[in-house]
């Protein structure tokens, strides 16, 4: 009996001991399952983010950083691409105004019509932002039956007309009255509008207004106040002319008009809050980083709606018609805007001012023939001779010239989408990179210096002229300083090569004559040419003393590198 | 946790650490009494339009962490469907991007260039690099020219 009773409890003790080293053996395991767990946790993160947060990041990266970011493997690609495939999409914009099915009678309307988005909503579309405060801005050449057809359209789907205190009651009224050009919203001030016709909702208030233009819609949007508005969405394609300005660098460049009048000037300004509290930085000449880009949006050789400067974004077409009765329209052989170019330049006041070239008329109704137009409404009146429109790549002759409307697209590119001369080129990197090292100058007051935007491109087209002198680009380094009065001086010294033929410097000497000297040093740019460690004296003694007095009153400047 | 609803029973969350969980609740907590979002306020945008919730100066030091736990505050902000924390969270993550070259990315979040050379070509064709290879080209035909046009001179 004893026997047994010492059995059972020695198995009992051998089965609990076992059951305990099972047990601690399960916890070990089990410590080392989580702690695997943990490290595997730490190496899951040794990369991306899963993609459901991906979106949530890309919203916030401007379209630049977006590419870089598709570019640094397949997951970040992967999710780039889709985002850009949700965020671009027309039904964001047009969704708060209208059903789906109503969105696609509204763009096969905006086809038939060559009716234009732009404004706040163009910018919304590729700023990928909200604004509550906004309404849709379409905008129509004069033409009865076009205009007719979209705010009949819009008419049909419960908007109805909001005449102005100045304008008739009705629609046709208002459409057929004169022109009253003081009623207008600010943005709405300029020459090539005819009228503004708002429409609202009842039920939620959403405006659409109808600007109706007097003769071309490009015309109009070129001589919008400034840059951060210059976005315009046909059926096919939206397109932001100067997207680096607006949607990386968040400025806007404003554009003044050579003879505005005081009510300009002011509701100008109101146009400029408007954008500032949507958070764009308004200026008078673009960042000097973005004048020195390659293929910069603010070159000085002319630009066209889809050059490789602007952001094109190609749309889905509608798939599926419901209630227009002509869909062989469907699809669009060519998007006419492409036919409109501009130029701008950078002013020694400080300003940038825009030259238009538009297609104003449309000669028939096959759109066989179009009429070219070339306007120069800010340019110096000076500049307006035949000489500089060449100067600026403009063909005088085309002045008068009357062509099919494929053809002048065709022109245009063939003619504007060159690539910069190679000498350019090498001028604006040596610059480029001069400005993009050059240290930290302060004022007594800490606030920082730096040359002007119009120096550095007066700069890089100098050194292009002194390029073309030589055989081989010559050593030269580019080095900015400051003087007493806290301005900065883009200090040049080329080095001629050696043994070189005396006409050479004749030809340099002809490259920059008295004029362009005096030019040079009144925005402070400073050339010396040398010959081994001799100076080459060639244009007189004494302005090279000048420069030795402003390179001695530097030191009073505080500057850091 | 709406799917839940009310219960004593515990509720997994097999993807949140305790550390994290901790740090969660300490942003809740600070958190606690403010207004929901509006539940209709982006029913009709969807998650690629901006948000312009500034991150204020508390939730500013609080997501100041190690790159492994802001990772880790974003997936359980996800997973618990926190999404003022999750906004957060992304667009610290955005802030680190920003201006960085795809080289610099790799780097920040260790991550392998898995791109073939051949695709890498294809994808460098459009921006600057590409330019900067024709440049190159174009500068020396150019120079070439101009030696030509001055033998011609002489």
């Amino acid at each position: 009996m004893f026997f047994v009773i010492w059995s059972l409890i020695s198995l009992y003790s051998i089965f609990y001991t076992l059951r305990s080293f099972l047990l601690d053996l399960l916890k070990a395991r089990s410590q080392e399952a989580t702690t695997q767990l943990n490290t595997q946790s730490i190496r899951r993160f040794s990369g991306l983010l899963p993609l459901p947060t991906q979106n949530l990041i890309l919203r916030g990266l401007s379209p630049l950083d977006r590419h870089r970011y598709s570019l640094v493997c397949k997951q970040a690609h992967y999710a780039v691409t889709s985002f850009n495939q949700q965020a671009y999409r027309i039904e964001h914009i047009l969704s708060p105004y209208f059903s789906q099915k109503q969105i696609d009678i509204f763009r096969l309307i905006q086809l038939r019509t060559g009716t234009l988005i732009s404004g706040s909503a163009a910018l919304q579309f590729f700023d990928l932002s909200v604004f509550e405060d906004s309404d849709l801005d379409l905008y129509i050449l004069r033409d009865w039956d076009k205009v007719m057809q979209l705010a009949g359209f819009l008419v049909s789907v419960s908007y109805d007309f909001h005449a102005r205190p100045d304008q008739p009651r009705t629609f046709q009224d208002a459409y057929e009255a004169e022109r009253n050009f003081e009623g207008f919203e600010p943005e709405y001030s300029t020459k090539g509008i005819w009228d503004v016709y708002s429409f609202v909702r009842q039920s939620d208030s959403r405006k659409i207004q109808i600007i109706t233009c007097r003769k071309s819609i490009m015309h109009v949007i070129l001589e919008f106040h400034s840059t951060c508005v210059m976005n315009v969405i046909s059926y096919n394609h939206a397109y932001a002319l100067f997207p680096y300005t607006t949607f990386v660098d968040r400025r806007t460049v404003a554009l003044p008009r050579s003879r505005n009048s005081g009510f300009q000037r002011n509701v100008t300004a109101q146009a400029f809050k408007k954008y500032t509290d949507r958070g764009w930085r308004t200026s008078f000449v673009p960042s000097k980083a973005n004048i020195l880009r390659y293929k910069s949006e603010f070159r000085d050789t002319p630009r066209f709606v889809d050059d490789s400067s602007c952001w094109t974004i190609s749309l889905a077409p509608v798939q599926h018609a419901r209630s227009l009765g002509d869909f062989d329209v469907i699809s669009p052989p060519l998007d006419l805007l492409r036919a409109n170019s501009w130029y701008t330049i950078l002013t020694s006041a400080g300003q940038t001012q825009i030259g238009v070239k538009v297609v104003t008329a449309v000669l028939d109704v096959n759109n066989a023939a179009v009429e070219e137009s070339f306007t120069f409404p800010s340019v110096p009146h000076n500049l307006k001779t035949t000489y500089s429109a060449h100067l600026l790549g403009e063909n005088s002759e085309s002045f008068v010239t009357k062509r099919t409307i494929e053809d002048v697209i065709q022109h245009t590119h063939e003619k504007f989408e060159r690539e910069p001369d190679a000498i350019h080129e090498y001028a604006r990197e040596l610059v480029a990179q001069a400005f993009a090292s050059m240290p930290v100058f302060l004022n007594l007051e800490g606030k920082r210096l730096s040359p002007s935007a119009y120096s550095l491109g007066l700069l890089v087209r100098q050194l292009e002229i002194t390029f073309n002198m030589f055989r081989r680009d010559p050593p030269c380094s580019i080095t900015f300083r400051v003087d007493s009065t806290g301005h900065v001086w883009s200090y040049v010294v080329i080095r001629l090569p050696q043994n070189y033929p005396r006409p050479l410097l004749s030809a340099l000497r002809n490259s920059a004559d008295d004029f362009v000297l005096k030019h040079l040093m009144q925005h402070r740019v400073w050339i010396t040419f040398l010959d081994g460690t001799q100076e080459v004296d060639l244009w007189g003694a004494s302005i090279i003393r000048s420069a030795d007095s402003m390179a001695d009153s530097m030191a009073r400047y505080i500057i850091e590198s | 946790m709406k799917n839940v609803g009310e219960s004593d029973q515990p509720i997994p969350l097999p993807n949140v650490s305790s550390s994290v969980l901790k740090k969660v609740l300490e942003y809740c907590e600070h958190h606690r009494g403010e207004p929901l979002p509006a539940p209709d306020a982006d029913t009709s945008q969807d998650d690629t339009r901006k948000r312009t919730t500034d991150i204020s100066e508390w939730d500013q030091k609080f997501i100041t962490v190690d790159q492994e736990m802001l990772f880790e505050i974003i997936l359980a902000a996800n997973y618990l469907d926190i999404k003022s924390l999750l906004d957060v969270g992304c667009k610290t993550v955005a802030n680190m991007i920003k201006g960085k070259t795809p080289e610099e990315i790799r780097k920040l979040f260790n991550i392998v260039n898995d791109f073939t050379p051949e695709e890498e070509v294809r994808l460098l064709a459009l921006p600057h690099s590409y330019h900067q290879l024709i440049l190159s080209f174009w500068h020396h035909q150019a120079q070439i020219k101009k030696e030509n046009e001055w033998a011609e001179d002489r």
